[in-house]
């Protein structure tokens, strides 16, 4: 069975970088390490929905603009 | 009876290091009003690290009791035996964390560690460079003797060390290509 690879954030990314904000100023208005928003962005993380919503509460996003995936659905 | 003087020995070098602890994770608090925070990715690095750890000691006990029953070596079936084993344990539950940057809470300092640790490794450096000295042996009957626990925890906490110089290294160099791009 293949496990998630889960995709790179660029939606956060580009919200972040609109703000004009550093990782390190994203994490520490959200209270996590800068570590951990890195590893959102790239990817590696999948954070819980609460930290999902401290981001979004940061960034002045909805979940789905920042967090949902664009996928095709089937016709 | 057993050697009172070696026990009152331990008892002050564990309540020394104790009051150490205190002092030092009094004076690294930048918020002193927060206990230590620990963001949910690094708890679930964390739980990861200690697993690891976990299992690699059981390793260890299980090797060394093998080689004790199948008659290869008792070698390591004496206190610092046993010390090896919990270092590598340790070693490995340290260094997992700070390459998971697990191991330093959000409100502390990772200057203050750097130089904890390098005071203990100092202090434990001088142990072996005593032992040099005065020629105290590694190995008596057989089995590792209590000389060997300076040199097994100066080497846990110069890879421990050394772990950490290169993570910050190495997320320096992240910082720069984020602020680059």
């Amino acid at each position: 069975m293949r496990l998630l690879n889960f995709m790179k954030n660029l939606k956060m990314k580009s919200a972040r970088a609109a703000k004009d904000m550093s990782q390190q100023g994203l994490a520490d208005a959200v209270g996590v390490s800068r570590q951990t928003i890195n590893q959102i962005e790239k990817g590696d993380y999948n954070p819980t929905i609460r930290l999902c919503l401290s981001i979004c509460k940061v960034l002045e996003k909805t979940l789905d603009e920042l967090f949902w995936e664009d996928m095709d659905l089937p016709e | 009876m057993g050697n009172v003087a070696y026990i009152l020995g331990v008892l002050c070098g564990f309540l020394f290091g104790l009051f150490v602890v205190i002092i030092i994770r009094r004076l690294n608090k930048e918020k002193s009003c927060l206990k230590e925070r620990y963001d949910e990715r690094q708890k679930i690095a964390q739980g990861m690290a200690y697993k690891t750890a976990y299992f690699v000691l059981l390793l260890y006990i299980g090797i060394v009791l093998l080689l004790a029953e199948g008659q290869f070596t008792e070698m390591f079936l004496s206190f610092a035996g046993l010390w090896l084993g919990i270092c590598i344990s340790i070693t490995v539950f340290v260094v997992i964390c700070i390459w998971k940057d697990a191991y330093i809470s959000l409100n502390e300092n990772t200057k203050v560690f750097l130089l904890t640790f390098g005071a203990l490794e100092l202090m434990n450096f001088v142990g072996v460079v005593r032992i040099i000295l005065e020629h105290e042996p590694l190995i008596a009957d057989g089995k590792l003797t209590s000389s060997c626990l300076n040199p097994i925890t100066c080497i846990m906490l110069a890879v421990v060390m050394t772990a950490f110089y290169i993570k910050l290294r190495y997320n320096r160099r992240c910082e720069q290509e984020e602020e680059d791009v």
